[in-house]
């Protein structure tokens, strides 16, 4: 999203812009999981799904796009842009606080020079690191000198990087071509309404021309201008994902007429997000005590909207200078002083032999999951569930359960298993939260889950798991995610079948508020 | 030409850009940021017409030697228009506001 930023102290040579980059990118669900909710996703090679060639070409190994390649690749955001020029009510650029995380809060600002040389050091230490976004914590386009001074230095020094970058769009239509000059081919555009009306709820106002409007006009103004926006991007074939903030009583339902407004104007990835909202961030929503969806509503308006077009999952709204892989955040790594010490040697060669051999794992994981498939093929029943994974990465069971910061979610049915979300259960500075046992935190995120796959777990977590009615499975520990869980599966509708079990609908689930943190 | 018009011209022209030796020392209204609350955005800086905003000790601050609220530039300050924290860019009452002659 939009980003704020939050800059403390800004000393000639901070580092306080590293951290944000890595992050984000990695976050973002990308194959653009296949169509009907039925259907497995990511079904054929690797995750291409329905999607055309060309496009899955461009995604396949960006971890912000494909829910698959973020198993496998890094992103890194870099805060060179603090400035915005729209203000919504979800957002506040007023605190940083060291313990928490979220969009628009940064804990450094970066020259461009200064993140030119960051994303040069991590992509060294990180050869999984594919991709650089600038994502604010402003927005981009309010700071375009900063902007693309950034990606001509990149382009120069680490030509294989990809460059990516996200806006409210107020100004995009101004700068289409400059980004397509830049060779920048993903852009994310965030846009929570297209009726100005609602707008109105969301944005108090926006500063355009020298100019601040308010109220109707302004959303009218800012919805004008995204959706031109959109149009001039993807007109040049530039890739468009579009991301959505779910506000329960304001936007929740038009989102369905967001989602055909976009896809008509030719975004190829709708991520839906839930909003995040606590007091303690000081956002407008957070004082009006605005909630934020259940996993239930989030995963129903993304499963309304995913017939439409292609939905992500996998986003963990980041922060905008996070580094790093999945949900791990690296940026503590990388602050500026360290940086600026380092002696950087980019070598082109190391990084193409580490990303082949990445390859060679992303073939042997899809071929599994395939054979497993295939056995599930005589199988019928209408039963469809949801199950928790562990996971480091590389699309395995490889995680402790206590050790584990967040779950992947997988919907299984006879159609096979689909990656449907993540859900955090990393505890931070959270009102209300901490002196709370972490194991009812845990189930509480993970209560809509009939089993939690795990590398491995203690005995005490794993009998309260099964009274709170949840399987925890560590007979597959470093298997394959999506081969063991349809092996679990089919167990299970064998226990069905045989009465050994009766099969419950699970209730809801709790959405973890506040964004992804650093490893503490 | 004529003189009247002429001089009715270098007054309008005077009331909406005063020379800066003028602003500096008969009509010092200012606006302040408020360090406390300013975020470092850095959106200000760009948007003043006068080159007034600058960074210093990790926020922005405006320069009255330079300041003139926009007037004859824009409609509102543009620092107060662009600021994400309300009530940040304000005016600063320890200077005389600037008066437009009758």
């Amino acid at each position: 999203m939009e980003q704020i930023t939050q800059p403390q102290d800004a000393k000639p040579a901070d580092p306080a812009a590293l951290d944000a980059v890595l992050q984000q990118v990695a976050e973002h669900k990308g194959c653009g999981t296949s169509g009907g909710s039925g259907k497995a996703s990511c079904g054929s090679a690797a995750g291409q799904g329905d999607l055309p060639t060309e496009i899955w070409e461009k995604v396949k190994n960006h971890p912000c796009y494909s829910e698959e390649a973020h198993h496998h690749y890094a992103r890194m955001h870099v805060a060179v842009a603090p400035a915005c020029n729209i203000q919504c009510n979800y957002c506040n650029r007023k605190y940083d606080c060291a313990n928490e995380s979220r969009p628009g809060v940064v804990s450094e600002k970066l020259t461009p020079e200064q993140a030119a040389k960051k994303v040069l050091a991590v992509a060294s230490t990180i050869p999984q690191m594919t991709v650089l976004g600038i994502a604010g914590p402003g927005d981009p386009l309010a700071n375009p000198e900063k902007t693309f001074k950034t990606f001509e230095l990149i382009a120069k020094t680490a030509p294989d990087i990809k460059l990516c970058l996200s806006t409210n769009g107020l100004t995009l239509p101004d700068h289409v071509d400059t980004i397509a000059g830049f060779n920048v081919d993903h852009v994310t555009i965030t846009i929570n309404m297209v009726d100005p009306e609602i707008g109105a709820k969301i944005y108090p106002w926006v500063f355009w021309k020298h100019k601040r409007y308010t109220g109707v006009e302004a959303a009218r103004l800012l919805t004008d201008r995204q959706l031109q926006g959109l149009e001039m991007l993807t007109a040049r074939g530039i890739l468009c994902k579009v991301n959505s903030v779910m506000i329960p009583g304001i936007n929740d339902k038009h989102l369905v007429e967001v989602n055909k407004a976009v896809k008509s104007r030719g975004a190829f990835l709708h991520n839906i997000m839930p909003l995040i909202s606590s007091p303690e961030h000081g956002t407008v929503f957070g004082l009006t005590g605005q909630r934020g969806p259940t996993a239930q509503e989030l995963k129903a308006l993304q499963d309304s909207c995913e017939g439409e077009m292609n939905m992500m999952r996998h986003c963990r709204q980041c922060r905008a200078d996070a580094v790093g892989l999945l949900g791990e955040d690296r940026s503590a790594e990388f602050t500026t002083d360290k940086i600026m010490a380092m002696e950087v040697n980019y070598d082109l060669d190391s990084r193409k032999a580490y990303q082949a051999q990445v390859e060679e794992e992303r073939v042997a994981k899809v071929a599994a999951k395939q054979e497993e498939l295939a056995s599930l093929a005589g199988e019928a029943s209408d039963i469809k569930l949801l199950v928790a994974v562990a996971t480091k990465g590389s699309g395995l069971i490889n995680e402790h359960f206590g050790h584990a910061k967040e779950f992947q979610v997988y919907e299984l049915s006879t159609a096979g298993a689909k990656f449907v979300g993540h859900r955090r259960v990393d505890l931070y500075c959270q009102g209300g939260y901490g002196e709370e046992d972490s194991l009812e935190t845990i189930i509480r995120a993970i209560n809509d889950c009939h089993a939690v796959f795990v590398a491995k777990i203690g005995g005490c977590p794993k009998s309260d798991l099964l009274k709170a009615g949840i399987e925890p499975v560590d007979q597959f520990a470093h298997e394959f995610i999506e081969k063991s869980a349809i092996a679990w599966f089919k167990s299970y509708l064998d226990k069905v079948r045989s009465g050994e079990i009766e099969h419950v609908v699970r209730g809801d689930a709790e959405i973890r508020q506040g964004a992804l943190i650093s490893a503490a | 030409m004529n003189m009247w018009c002429a001089a009715t011209r270098r007054s309008a022209k005077a009331r909406l850009f005063p020379p800066h030796e003028a602003r500096q020392k008969e009509n010092p209204m200012t606006l302040k940021i408020i360090s406390s609350q300013c975020t470092s955005c850095s959106a200000c800086e760009p948007e003043c017409p006068n080159v007034a905003i600058s960074e210093k000790n990790g926020t922005f601050v405006i320069n009255p030697k330079k300041c003139t609220e926009c007037i004859g530039h824009f409609d509102a300050p543009q620092c107060a228009a662009v600021c994400p924290v309300d009530n940040t860019c304000v005016i600063d009452t320890s200077y005389p506001r600037y008066q437009p002659p009758a």
